[in-house]
């Protein structure tokens, strides 16, 4: 059998050849790993199903549907080319105006609320940061900020949040918190692991969704 | 019956002599660590970091068995034999009599081969093969607070655990995956607010729900091997009592959890799937595994771990 973390794709037996419709998650094979590796996107999908999955692409999506138990709710839709940095679109809506923490928690279980989702996404095992900083958790996205209207749209570009590969952010979850992140610089003892953000208004898990 | 359940034993109690080589952790003394919650002791854990070094070892599958199951926690369809798999819950325990209530009370659910408590940082660690709903059921009638912190079998996989939850408004469920071989997973669901009867329901490709269950794509079939009758995403039927409750265990072959991530569970309004879209998707999001989330306290707003719950938002 091959050894783990082979690149294959045509060479292994069909039954295990995981075709995933956006090239994200593919388990590296069947039978020995399932540790998801970045990898050439080059797998020729099955022409069976939608236009789409014919397409032999390198861009990547991914969407999440935010909602809590008030009126916030909201749309993120994340794109990537290839290995390039990834897009993050914004929308949320019922929002008290002014800034609010945004981040991505490890984990998109929140059968336990905050606790079973885990810290701020951190494989790197930095303290809290600004997206801009070099120390940051990879799930630290900063603040987004809600017009008068409570509602809050922008369009954030990262580095540290692909959607394919052992950190990829598919599967975990968006949170958008009551309160301004202080982005780590705010000298509460807090600061340098959540921000200091306070509660959560809603959050959403990170999909899959067709290009 | 007994010889059944010992050749599924065989499987997992390998796993956990495998894995029985207990390794100090380091303790961060620093409640401002940010990364990783620290990490309890146990001996069924020999983590030593945070990221899995992906170990890769072969498990058989257990055999597909078929035997009646006795609990009478459990409905009547329930009659298949799950795998065992480590399950790690966190319980309000603060004293050694504590720790005796809770292990003797566990000694009580069928399916439970081991249990090993810490009680320093509140954990238990069950390898047995009985569902979660059976083990929570038994731990809270103790009279302690209990929560599912992780499942799976250490080690072996990067994404061992996935769960998908149903926020309603009229169905809500919680389902759960988790990898026990490389060639199978166990499956269990719950759900309240079904119309009585049967709902077929099923893994589709994609996790998107901008137009809820609509936009979740085809059904889940990655092996596209046409000898094989049931594709892969298909999870059969639920079947709801005059309540609106079900209730489902189930493992499947060749389902692998951590390719799930991403996607999406649909239930559909009867047992028909081409009765038209499904009624109600959940994403299938990333859960902890055993010895990955040892969170008790959220830092963003100082919720404790018993008071934490899947809708504790705050309101503007």
């Amino acid at each position: 059998m091959a050894a783990p973390h082979t690149f294959l794709s045509f060479s292994s037996p069909p039954r295990l050849l995981l075709v995933s419709p956006s090239s994200t998650l593919r388990s590296s094979f069947g039978g020995v790993s399932l540790i998801n590796l970045r990898r050439p996107q080059s797998v020729s999908f099955s022409a069976s199903k939608k236009k789409s999955l014919t397409v032999v692409s390198a861009a990547k999506k991914a969407v999440a549907v935010l909602k809590g138990n008030s009126d916030v709710e909201g749309v993120v839709t994340l794109t990537q080319d290839d290995s390039g940095p990834t897009k993050v679109n914004v929308r949320i809506t019922g929002l008290t105006p002014g800034p609010h923490g945004f981040h991505l928690h490890e984990f998109g279980d929140t059968t336990n609320g905050c606790i079973s989702t885990g810290p701020h996404f951190n494989p790197n095992n930095m303290t809290h940061g600004a997206p801009q900083d070099e120390i940051r958790h990879a799930g630290d996205l900063g603040n987004i900020i809600a017009n008068a209207d409570g509602v809050a749209e922008t369009t954030l570009v990262d580095n540290q949040i692909p959607l394919s590969g052992p950190n990829s952010v598919v599967g975990r979850a968006f949170v958008v918190h009551e309160l301004k992140d202080d982005l780590g610089k705010g000298g509460h003892e807090l600061s340098l692991t959540t921000g200091n953000a306070g509660g959560r208004l809603a959050c959403g898990v990170v999909g899959l969704t067709p290009l | 019956m007994v010889s059944i359940l010992r050749s599924v034993a065989t499987t997992t109690a390998a796993v956990a002599a495998a894995s029985a080589i207990p390794i100090a952790i380091a303790f961060s003394s620093s409640s401002s660590s940010s990364t990783k919650s620290q990490s309890p002791n146990l001996s069924f854990s020999s983590r030593s970091s945070p990221r899995r070094l992906g170990l890769s070892r072969s498990f058989a599958s257990s055999p597909m068995t078929t035997v009646p199951v006795s609990d009478r926690n459990l409905p009547q369809e329930d009659r298949v034999v799950m795998p065992q798999l480590l399950t790690e819950f966190m319980v309000d325990m603060k004293c050694e009599g504590c720790v005796n209530a809770v292990k003797s009370k566990l000694e009580t659910v069928e399916g439970i081969e081991k249990v090993e408590v810490d009680l320093a940082n509140q954990v238990v660690r069950i390898l047995g093969s009985s569902p979660v709903k059976a083990m929570t059921q038994a731990l809270e009638l103790t009279g302690r607070k209990a929560r599912l912190i992780g499942q799976g079998v250490p080690q072996d996989f990067l994404v061992s655990a996935a769960v998908a939850e149903f926020k309603g408004p009229d169905i809500f469920g919680v389902v759960r995956f988790a990898q026990v071989s490389m060639e199978l997973a166990r499956i269990e669901a719950n759900f309240t607010g079904l119309s009585p009867g049967k709902h077929s329901w099923c893994i589709n490709e994609y996790g998107d729900l901008t137009n809820g269950a609509a936009s979740t794509g085809n059904l889940y079939n990655p092996l596209q091997d046409h000898t094989n009758t049931e594709p892969l995403g298909d999870l059969g039927t639920l079947e709801a009592d005059q309540s609106g409750e079900a209730f489902y265990t189930g493992k499947k072959e060749k389902l692998k959890v951590a390719d799930l991530i991403g996607r999406a569970v649909v239930v559909y309004k009867t047992e028909d799937k081409n009765s038209g879209q499904g009624l109600t998707a959940a994403v299938i999001a990333r859960s902890a595994g055993v010895g990955e989330n040892y969170k008790k306290l959220c830092t963003c707003d100082g919720t404790v771990i018993w008071e934490a719950t899947d809708s504790d938002f705050v309101k503007v």
